[in-house]
C-alpha cells in the first residue's frame, strides 16, 4: 500500500523506470493496473503532486462538503495484483524532454523512462482577479473540500460562480448545509449547455425550491476584498456580498510541464485512437500515451474533431486502452493490435435526492426529445445530432435507461 | 470463492456494475441494485472491473 511517506524512498539522481506515469490520481492508478493485467512486468513509477495516494474526487462536491470526508475515507483500494509500484507523492513534474525520454521534477530530480503516461488531468480555471484568496475557493482536491467545509459552518453567504455540474452540486450541498447560496451563471440557465432547456429548467426550479438564489445572464467582472466580506461585481451592474466565493468556472488541462516538446496541445494533449500522443511534426509518439481528461482523442461519437471528456469514467476507460498498448509495445507486439478506443462516455450527478445518469455525449446534440416519462419527475431524455442518438440523460428509470445505452451512436460505431 | 459486499448507504443504483458483472449484479423492477454475495474465482476479473467502475466506490471484494 502506498502512503504519503513512500515518496521518501530515496530516489537518487537519474532514476529510471520502464513505465513512468505522471499523475497519481484515478487515471494513473488505473493505467498501472491495466498494464499489469495486460502482462506488463517492467518497473512502474507513479509521480503525483498531492500528498495522498489516489482517492475518489466526485464526493468532494457532495458528501465531503455535507458530511466530511478524508483522503483515507475516499482512497481507492490498491490490489495485490498491482504488484510492485514505486510512488513519488508530493512531487511535481516541472518539465519533460520527450526526445531524451526524461521527466524533470520541481526538486531537480531527473527521471528517465521507456514508456511515459501523461495523466496530469485538469485543474480549475481561476477568475483573473487580484482579490486576495482567503475567501475564494475551488473544489478540486480533498484539501479544497476540507477548507470549504470549514468555511461554511455557520450559515455563511456563499456566492458560487459557474452554472456547471460542480457549481450546481456545490450549491445543493451548501444550501443543505444551511448556507445562503447564490449561484451566478453566464447563460440563461445553469446546466443549459450539457442538458438542454427542459431538464436544465427543471433542475433550476428544484434549486430555487431548495432556497438557492440563481442569477442568470451575468458574468463576474470584479472581486473586491472588504474587511469582512468579498464584493462580487456582476456585468449587469449589480454586486453581491459574500462570506465565501466558490469559483466553478471550468477547467484547464495541466500541461505546462510538457511545454517545448513535439506535441499537439490544444484543450488537452492530442492523441490517436490508441491514446498515443501526436507529434506536431507528424505521426505519433510510440513511447508516450495520455489517459483521462488531459487527453484529447478521436471518438466515434464526434467524427469531425477530437474531444476531451472531463467525466469520471474517462480515466478508467482510457487506461484500459493505454495499459494494453504499453504492454503490447513492451512485449514487442504491434500496439495497433490493441482495439481502438471507443468506450461509451458516461457521467452522473447527485443534487438533493435527484440522481442524474448520462451515456454518450449529449452536448453534441442539435435536437432533444423526451423519450420516457415526464421532465420534472422520472424521465429519460434523448439527444440527437443529424437524427442520430448521441446521448441519453435519465433521472430515475434506470432499467429502461440501461436498455437504451447501446443504441447511443449505434449506427456510427 | 470471492465474497461481495455493497455498502447500500453509498450505492445510488447507477447500475454500472451490472454491465461489467451481470452474473452477480442486477437492477430489479424498482431500479434497486440486487447482487449475489459470493462468486467463483473465475468471476474475479469481471468483479474487479465492476468494483472499479462503481461511481460511489461502494463495492468491496474479499477473498
Amino acid at each position: 500500500m502506498p502512503h504519503a511517506g513512500h515518496h521518501a524512498a530515496r530516489v537518487t539522481a537519474n532514476t529510471a523506470a520502464d513505465l513512468v506515469i505522471v499523475g497519481a490520481s484515478l487515471g494513473g492508478l488505473r493505467t498501472a493496473e491495466a498494464a499489469r493485467k495486460a502482462g506488463f512486468e517492467g518497473s512502474i513509477l507513479i509521480i503525483g503532486d498531492e500528498p495522498h495516494p489516489p482517492y475518489n474526487r466526485p464526493p468532494l462536491s457532495k458528501s465531503a462538503l455535507m458530511h466530511g470526508e478524508s483522503a483515507e475515507s475516499l482512497a481507492f483500494p490498491i490490489r495485490d495484483s498491482l504488484g510492485s509500484v514505486q510512488w513519488m507523492l508530493t512531487s511535481r513534474a516541472s518539465s519533460a524532454d520527450l526526445d531524451r525520454s526524461r521527466v524533470r521534477l520541481s526538486c531537480g530530480e531527473e527521471i528517465s523512462y521507456t514508456h511515459l503516461v501523461i495523466a496530469t488531468g485538469r485543474r480549475p480555471r481561476r477568475l483573473p482577479f487580484e482579490a486576495e484568496r482567503s475567501r475564494r475557493h475551488v473544489v478540486y482536491t480533498i484539501s479544497d473540500a476540507e477548507r470549504l467545509r470549514a468555511s461554511t459552518e455557520q450559515g455563511e453567504r456563499v456566492v458560487i460562480i459557474g452554472g456547471g455540474f460542480i457549481g450546481c452540486e456545490t450549491a445543493a450541498s451548501l444550501t443543505q448545509r444551511g448556507c445562503s447560496v447564490t449561484l451566478v451563471c453566464t447563460g440563461e440557465l445553469p446546466l443549459l449547455r450539457p442538458l438542454g432547456r427542459e431538464l436544465a429548467q427543471s433542475l433550476s426550479d428544484r434549486h430555487r425550491d431548495e432556497g438557492v438564489r440563481i442569477v442568470t445572464g451575468a458574468s463576474v467582472v470584479g472581486l473586491g476584498t472588504g474587511s469582512t466580506s468579498t464584493h462580487v461585481q456582476l456585468s449587469d451592474g449589480r454586486w453581491l456580498e459574500a462570506d465565501v466565493v466558490v469559483e466553478a468556472v471550468g477547467s484547464v488541462p495541466a500541461v505546462e510541464w510538457l511545454a517545448n516538446n513535439d506535441l499537439v496541445i490544444t484543450d488537452g494533449v492530442e492523441t490517436d485512437n490508441r491514446l498515443r500522443a501526436r507529434r506536431s511534426s507528424g505521426g505519433m509518439w510510440k513511447s508516450v500515451s495520455v489517459v483521462g481528461d488531459v487527453a484529447r482523442f478521436p471518438h466515434p461519437l464526434a467524427p469531425d474533431s477530437r474531444v476531451a471528456i472531463p467525466h469520471w469514467s474517462t480515466p478508467g476507460d482510457t487506461a484500459r486502452t493505454v495499459g494494453s498498448t504499453i504492454a503490447a509495445t513492451h512485449l514487442g507486439s504491434d500496439p495497433l493490435s490493441v482495439a481502438p478506443f471507443t468506450a461509451q462516455p458516461s457521467f452522473w450527478s447527485d443534487q438533493y435526492d435527484l440522481h442524474i445518469l448520462s451515456y454518450g455525449l449529449p452536448a453534441l446534440c442539435d435536437s432533444i426529445k423526451v423519450l420516457e416519462g415526464h421532465v420534472g419527475s422520472d424521465c429519460i431524455v434523448g439527444y440527437f445530432r443529424d437524427g442520430q442518438l448521441v446521448g441519453l440523460v435519465g433521472i430515475g428509470m434506470r432499467v429502461a435507461l440501461m436498455s437504451m445505452r447501446n443504441s447511443v451512436g449505434a449506427s456510427i460505431r | 470463492m470471492i465474497e461481495i459486499h455493497v455498502d447500500m448507504n453509498k450505492c445510488q443504483h447507477y447500475g454500472q456494475c451490472v454491465f461489467e458483472a451481470p452474473a452477480v449484479f442486477r437492477l430489479n423492477d424498482h431500479d434497486r441494485l440486487e447482487y449475489t454475495e459470493t462468486a467463483e474465482d473465475s468471476e474475479r476479473d469481471k468483479l474487479e472491473a465492476a468494483a472499479d467502475v462503481c461511481p460511489m466506490q461502494a463495492i468491496t471484494l474479499r477473498g
